[in-house]
């Protein structure tokens, strides 16, 4: 009796074969143990692998927000590139304008990975004491410096915007269980 | 009350080397004091070593701040509240901050950890070392009465979180008794699933001066809106006209009048915001409280509650064009202290059900879910 | 408030409304290939920008959504032909979840593992394949758009790959 090969009996376990292919496998598995371990074999590996579907708890509107920040990113450095003469030349380097447009853009993406990855306090325009949140946690500023105050990297933090000047971040402790809330104050 | 004699622990905390980048400067050393009064009904057992850390980061100075307080009921009472004031020369540059742990459980000569946990940053130029200051504010009992200094109203904040984990624990106690831990579950789940989907906002709030921001703000023209209100038929108070200013993401110089139609005076007033866009898309934007110390509604009358402030909104980095701002009640506090919050019912108004995260409880209940199972939350609602 | 609306703002606001409406099946798509979170964020964003370059194919919506996946899929294929490093194991998210007991999810974490350690053994696009077919159960002519090749091209990477997973879990229970 002739067998069906590994990649028949594979295609099988899945109804991954034609019509004519399936019956006649069909034909031969209702005669040949063998061959009926084997695709139950193949079967075990289908029925773990949806083991894998699974998608972690994540907090998707948070990165909703980052994912659509670095795309605006990513966006308005390919119209930097664009926005020099095409094409480089064949020397390999970049000459003249284009080398500062290229600076530029590589510059702006370097200041910007770096304020997304670790937030520098930065002078502020307005001229009374500013409290907000930000995707790091609470910024405060007043004459011209900023103060940060990060959640040290808590997850599901819920903020609270006061109309009088505070914002508050609220999250459960991972450690303990319990509820902490920070709380900055604008005086 | 605290007297003159005070315990206080001063600790020195040494620089960390780690994550320099290119400074050659020396590092100054940073302290971290606490205050806890000696007839305060929590005492300092303990405290974690190096609690503060400095590290440069280019133009910055980063401090790791990882305080670890044991305290320890020293009361009768069990303590449902402590709130900690954190006052630094870095946080003085705009306001102080706090630290306040609800929803405790802690039973006379009990201990109980808090954590401040938090990195500090501030501009490396500024002068001197980094100092940090920690006083208690203020400690809630079981009871609702109240210990402490309550520089922060931390005992009214206090108050009225314990009075909405109460009542969400009173309503996953019934829902426990009369349907079971299956159903427990499914709230559990509801909750979960709420913080998740609440749509998020960026604020940022500015006393008296307009923030100036990129985008629409800065080219919007500015427009009185009326505030629309969610009335609660058994609030003690009621919103009765309530005007703004808008530009854009800006909401400018809030004014909300408000009449009392309880029988009792009434001392403090604050109402959430819901922001709608104008796609219609619904954000839960804020709260406004009745700052003024001298505010004082008799029964039957009006008064106005004004706040002097910009707020700017945003999400994921972009501004938030305002449309619509609706107003709700969300805390009213009695001339005798006492404090009333919205019940279950006037929060599942659908309009408000999908832009309020889960309470303070049912947050602290659903972590504890993760954590442990549905029978430790079972446990955990037995307990109070 | 003015109610016009600037060009380049309404043009933000259409690829946000793009982003908004695809990320989330974009991310799990790409998460389901490459097992990890950070590696399928990155993953998302390059495939978006991709897509956003070329906003005339974005005009015809079923057409976007699919043209989307299969820049998702090439994106992922590329990333896991240039990385032969192992991928991480997802125990601190799966520690979010919220349905199991801590012993549950330690399980559940091994047997992730177990699953990424004999993906690792197929090529990108059998791996690719297998995932989209025995995992998402994808239609093999869906698979096979995906991945831009003929179905039977498509059989034999998810035979293939069915067949070097099986010798995986039987050297596994020896």
């Amino acid at each position: 009796m002739r067998h069906p090969n590994q990649e028949i009996l594979a295609l099988h376990a899945g109804g991954d074969l034609g019509p004519f292919a399936r019956w006649r496998t069909s034909r031969h598995l209702a005669r040949c143990e063998s061959c009926r371990e084997e695709v139950a074999a193949f079967d075990e590996v289908r029925r773990s692998l949806p083991g894998l579907a699974e998608v972690p708890d994540l907090q998707w509107n948070r990165l909703a927000a980052e994912i659509k920040a670095n795309i605006r990113l990513g966006l308005a450095a390919g119209e930097c590139v664009r926005s020099a003469d095409p094409p480089l030349r064949q020397s390999g380097l970049i000459h003249g304008g284009r080398a500062v447009v290229a600076f530029a853009c590589a510059m702006v993406l370097v200041v910007t990975g770096m304020v997304l990855e670790r937030p520098l306090p930065r002078a502020a325009r307005e001229e009374g004491p500013m409290v907000q949140n930000t995707q790091y946690g609470i910024e405060v500023t007043a004459g011209g410096e900023t103060l940060g105050l990060t959640n040290n990297g808590v997850q599901r933090v819920t903020y609270s915007l006061d109309a009088q000047g505070s914002m508050g971040a609220r999250y459960v402790d991972p450690e303990t269980g319990y509820v902490t809330i920070n709380t900055v104050y604008v005086q | 009350m605290c007297n003159n004699v005070q315990n206080r622990l001063w600790l020195l905390g040494l620089l960390g080397a780690a994550g320099l980048l290119a400074q050659d400067a020396a590092l100054p050393n940073c302290s971290v004091t606490v205050d806890v009064p000696n007839d305060a009904p929590v005492a300092l057992l303990g405290i974690s070593n190096a609690p503060c850390n400095a590290t440069a980061r280019g133009a910055a100075l980063m401090l790791d701040l990882h305080l670890s307080l044991t305290l320890k009921n020293t009361g009768s009472n069990r303590i449902h509240g402590v709130t900690l004031r954190v006052v630094s020369q870095e946080v003085a540059l705009g306001g102080v901050g706090s630290v306040y742990q609800p929803s405790l459980n802690v039973g006379p000569g009990e201990a109980f950890p808090v954590h401040i946990d938090t990195q500090l940053m501030r501009p490396a130029q500024l002068a001197g070392g980094p100092a940090v200051q920690v006083h208690l504010d203020g400690v809630l009992f079981q009871d609702l009465t109240f210990y402490g200094p309550d520089r922060l109203h931390s005992r009214r904040i206090m108050t009225a979180s314990e009075m909405e984990a109460q009542r969400d624990r009173d309503y996953l106690k019934r829902l426990l008794a009369e349907q079971g831990l299956p159903a427990l579950r499914q709230a559990m789940l509801r909750i979960q699933a709420r913080q998740d989907s609440v749509p998020r906002l960026q604020g940022r709030v500015v006393r008296g001066h307009t923030v100036t921001t990129a985008g629409i703000a800065a080219g919007a023209p500015e427009r009185q809106a009326q505030f629309a209100f969610l009335q609660f038929p058994d609030s003690p108070v009621e919103p009765v006209q309530g005007s703004l200013l808008i530009a854009g993401n800006e909401a400018r110089t809030p004014v909300i009048d408000v009449r009392n139609r309880s029988g009792k005076a009434v001392k403090y007033v604050e109402f959430g915001w819901v922001l709608t866009d104008p796609a219609g898309h619904d954000y839960l934007a804020g709260s406004m409280p009745s700052t003024d110390s001298s505010f004082a509604l008799a029964p039957g009358a009006t008064a106005r509650v004004r706040q002097d402030s910009t707020l700017g909104f945003s999400t994921g980095g972009q501004p938030v064009s305002i449309q619509k701002m609706t107003g709700f009640v969300t805390q009213v506090e009695f001339a005798d202290g006492k404090v009333w919050v919205p019940n279950r019912q006037n929060l599942e108004n659908p309009f408000l059900a999908k832009v309020l995260a889960p309470s303070i409880e049912e947050e602290r209940l659903a972590s504890l879910y993760v954590r442990k199972g549905i029978d430790a939350v079972a446990e955990e609602l037995k307990k109070f | 408030m003015s109610d016009d609306i600037e060009p380049g703002l309404e043009l933000l606001e259409r690829q946000n409304r793009f982003v908004s409406e695809h990320f989330r099946r974009i991310f799990v798509q790409i998460y389901h290939l490459v097992q990890n979170v950070a590696d399928a964020q990155d993953l998302t964003q390059e495939a978006f920008i991709k897509a956003l370059q070329h906003q005339e194919q974005l005009k015809d919506g079923q057409k976007a959504a699919q043209w989307l996946s299969r820049i998702a899929t090439n994106t992922a294929i590329d990333f896991l032909r240039r990385s032969s490093r192992a991928t991480f194991s997802e125990l601190e998210d799966g520690l979010e979840s919220g349905w199991e007991t801590p012993e549950q999810i330690l399980l559940r974490s091994e047997h992730r593992e177990y699953l990424e350690d004999g993906l690792r053994l197929l090529s990108p696009r059998e791996r690719a394949a297998l995932i989209m077919r025995d995992v998402e159960g994808l239609p093999a002519e869906e698979v096979a758009q995906r991945l831009n090749c003929s179905k039977a091209t498509v059989r034999s990477h998810i035979a293939n790959g069915r067949t070097k997973f099986r010798r995986y879990m039987e050297k596994r229970k020896r």
